[in-house]
């Protein structure tokens, strides 16, 4: 019924997320979190990206500084900013662009080359957030009043955090799950999000202070996914059962090459690909009875993260992976990491919705609408929609038929609809 | 119509360099940039640039280039810098008047995986018929300049214990009266040092510092006295340069990505990526003192050297070019023109878009901001973290595609002109 809704005119819409509000939940056409409903950067949209689309411009407003990404759900649309030397939480009414609340959370990290980056997650009730000075609150989705706090310095032990908290939260049914770094045994934790108790910690392998996790059914069991590499010591990679934290299995990476902030992207029932500063590596994870095995597949320069660390670079579709590397957007056979094709775009970020990349250009103000096909580059839709040179760190989202973007200078909602053919 | 082009524009270079003022001191030729920001390092060019209403700029030639941020060293009509072809690090020589090339040397392998587009960082510089240009691997190269020919090369991770700077070697060195002083960045030996321009041989080494960093040794007077100045994450500092004998020292304020900046009344302007702070350095009864007399925000998020002109400074805050009062810090204007890499050329600042691929021209002045040109010059997208150059009365402009040389040309002359 919904679907219906997204494909037809923008009243409509309106009355789709007011279904979605009676409901008290975050639906399905919600982006509600860092990369998507799925932590995978991908969403459906019922087809409304099949044939010909035009964006329409439904608002546009000043951004704050920062680049956390725009979380969607149940008709409001929640980030961070940095405003006269504070993080601040706000909420706006996805349709209209109309700020709903403010909160100030807290002094903003003063020695942050980047303002604030962590994205807030929501299920429609409440949003969650980290910022100011690393503080984790709940808050009411419709007010902005505090739910619970836990003040991740002062309660675990996270030691020095070079730039504050970057980190985005993971949600997933009544868990939240952060990256908080807690010394020397709370690398992850889990919190009811409800109540903010502390579900479980675990111990993890690596301190992945910059990147944010995923969570995937892998060998059946739902599990959390991290992936970290910095300056200071390996990359790695690891699975911890979303219940209760345990670790089901670890990899490490080469001790030079993995510097990265990507979120790792779980593809194909099994396997997940992370995207470092310099190559992407692909890792197969095996359950052979309780015994997990994770090995590297491949690796290749083609997607990587160098010169865009704050986004999303890689999406996988129908058994290829699409990314951005160096100035290249590219298709790879998932399975071997061949080149099937590539088109010079500079870089940027991309999303996947509907079978479609939605690249956002970093630095020209470009959006395309590319066909997730190997065969070969289709655009559909290549859109100025900011300044050139403004530059666009934060990848897009896609929720109830609307695109969000975030760069520099604006925040901007489109109305994805159906173009005429040509 | 080349050709015609041409022509009207060395005219007006001319007119240019005639009126080269005093600015532009010491025996370099201002027509020269020798090096990383410039005939003094301080990315400052004298000269009554007259950008006037109706004053058009001429792309002269444009050249394929590959990736990389070195900055191009230019003298006596032939420029030098270095580029990755994606595979191979090349020092490349080329013809000033025409972009062509004059002689390519192969470096190394290209230094793969730790930003910069995996290109070369460091800026060649020339002296004394000498090419010097350091790759990201640490590998310094002494080159001839009128051929090519490899005189020595000195490896400064395996020979001189530095610590490579994560994102690889991006320091460029010095030309100082008969030595080259580099900073190698040793964590125990051969943080700063001076070699031989001959041989390579070293002929003295400080260690006024423990870490390296991105930024690069400048020579200058504190306090009547002349010294090398040099910035890393842990320290700043000021040697001798006869011997390296360290004569002050100072906190660092965070891993420095630009040279320490010479400002008048024994000042200095130093930046690391959050931060600005100007120092104050004095000699009194035979103790030096350095003092920071403020550190703010007001410079920041940028690789770009901030100017001096007219009692104030000129540089990039994030998105925002601003100007500034170094007594006070105060912000005097700022615009936002997005994230961008300039230099000063007479009074105007010579700007050239990261992202946007545009170059302007804006008037060096603290009454306000005022554009007097503006052209696109690279794809808006690609990325562009070198600034610009001034060599022969034009505008030299490289990214990690392209080389692009820009002259002025009366508007009434502008046919023809592209883009």
């Amino acid at each position: 019924m919904r679907r219906v809704a997204l494909g037809l005119a923008a009243g409509l819409l309106g009355a789709a997320c007011a279904i979605a509000e009676s409901a008290g939940g975050a639906g399905n056409a919600d982006w509600p979190q860092w990369a998507g409903p799925s932590r995978n950067a991908t969403a459906s949209a019922g087809g409304l990206f099949q044939g010909p689309v035009e964006l329409r411009e439904a608002w546009r407003k000043p951004a704050r500084e920062g680049i956390s990404a725009l979380t969607v759900a149940a008709g409001r649309l929640f980030s961070l900013g940095t405003e006269a030397g504070f993080d601040v939480a706000f909420a706006l009414d996805a349709k209209t662009g109309k700020e709903l609340w403010q909160v100030r959370l807290g002094p903003a990290n003063a020695n942050m080359e980047f303002a604030v980056t962590s994205t807030p997650a929501s299920d429609g009730k409440r949003v969650y957030v980290l910022g100011g000075a690393c503080v984790l609150r709940a808050l009411e989705a419709e007010t902005g009043k505090e739910v619970w706090n836990h003040d991740l310095k002062a309660e675990f032990n996270p030691g020095p955090m070079a730039n504050g908290c970057w980190t985005s939260p993971l949600l997933d049914g009544p868990l939240l799950v952060v990256q908080v770094n807690g010394e020397p045994d709370k690398l992850v934790m889990a919190f009811d999000a409800a109540t903010g108790a502390v579900k479980w910690a675990a111990k993890g392998t690596i301190r992945a202070v910059r990147t944010s996790p995923a969570v995937a059914d892998i060998g059946g069991v739902r599990q959390v996914v991290v992936h970290e590499g910095n300056k200071e010591q390996q990359g790695g990679l690891y699975g911890l059962r979303l219940t209760d934290g345990a670790q089901l299995w670890s990899l490490r990476f080469d001790p030079v090459q993995s510097f990265s902030f990507d979120t790792p992207l779980a593809f194909d029932g099994d396997r997940v690909a992370a995207v470092a500063w310099s190559e992407v590596r692909t890792v197969q994870v095996k359950k052979t009875g309780d015994a997990w095995k994770a090995e590297l597949l491949w690796s290749a320069r083609d997607i990587r993260a160098d010169n865009q660390p704050f986004t999303s670079h890689v999406v996988a579709h129908e058994g290829y992976l699409y990314g951005l590397g160096g100035d290249l957007l590219v298709c790879l056979e998932a399975a071997t990491g061949k080149k099937i094709w590539q088109e010079k775009v500079y870089t940027g970020s991309l999303i996947l919705v509907d079978g479609h990349l939605v690249v956002l250009a970093q630095g020209s103000g470009l959006v395309r609408v590319v066909a997730a096909t190997p065969e070969g580059y289709r655009a559909k839709l290549r859109k100025q929609v900011f300044t050139p040179g403004a530059l666009s760190d934060v990848p897009p989202s896609f929720a109830d038929g609307r695109l969000y973007l975030r760069n520099a200078e604006d925040l901007v909602a489109f109305e994805v609809v159906k173009a005429a053919p040509r | 119509m080349y050709m015609l082009r041409w022509s009207l524009t060395i005219g007006f270079a001319l007119l240019l360099l005639a009126g080269a003022g005093p600015a532009g001191a010491g025996d370099t030729p201002a027509s020269d940039w020798p090096g990383l920001w410039g005939p003094h390092r301080d990315a400052r060019v004298a000269g009554p640039l007259r950008a006037e209403p109706g004053m058009q700029l001429v792309e002269a030639w444009r050249r394929p280039l590959g990736k990389g941020y070195s900055e191009v060293a230019a003298t006596a009509g032939r420029g030098y810098t270095m580029y990755s072809d994606g595979e191979v690090d090349h020092l490349l020589a080329f013809e000033v008047a025409s972009g062509k090339e004059v002689w390519r040397a192969r470096m190394a392998a290209t230094y793969r995986g730790h930003g910069s587009d995996d290109g070369p960082i460091s800026t060649p510089v020339i002296a004394d018929g000498r090419v010097f240009a350091l790759d990201p691997w640490g590998v310094l190269f002494a080159f001839d300049a009128a051929a090519g020919r490899e005189l020595w090369r000195r490896d400064l991770k395996a020979d001189l214990g530095a610590v490579p700077p994560f994102w690889g070697f991006a320091t460029s060195p010095l030309p100082l009266g008969k030595t080259l002083v580099v900073q190698a960045g040793g964590a125990e030996r051969n943080n700063l040092v001076a070699l031989d321009p001959a041989t390579g041989k070293t002929l003295w080494a400080s260690q006024p510092a423990k870490e390296n960093g991105y930024s690069s040794p400048v020579s200058l007077t504190l306090a009547g006295t002349p010294q090398v100045v040099a910035a890393t994450n842990d320290k700043i500092f000021g040697v001798k340069p006869e011997d390296g004998t360290v004569l002050w020292t100072l906190p660092g304020i965070g891993e420095p990505r630009q040279s320490p900046m010479p400002l008048p009344g024994d000042r200095l302007l130093v930046m690391s990526p959050d931060i600005a702070a100007l120092l104050q350095v004095t000699h009194k009864d035979g103790v030096w003192q350095a003092v920071e007399v403020w550190k703010k925000p007001v410079f920041k998020g940028t690789y770009s050297p901030v100017v001096f002109h007219q009692g104030h400074l000129f540089g990039m805050n994030g998105m925002y070019l601003a100007c500034v009062d170094p007594v006070t810090a105060e912000v005097k204007w700022r615009e936002k023109i997005y994230s961008a890499s300039l230099i000063l050329v007479g009074d105007y600042l010579a700007v050239v878009g990261e992202r946007s691929g545009s170059f302007q021209l804006v008037a060096a002045t603290p009454e306000g901001f005022r554009e007097a040109l503006r052209i696109p010059v690279f794809t808006p997208g690609a990325r562009t973290l070198t600034g610009p150059m001034f060599v022969d009365g034009g505008f030299l402009l490289r990214n990690g595609e392209e080389m692009v040389m820009l002259r002025l040309a009366p508007a009434a002359r502008q046919a023809g002109a592209k883009p």
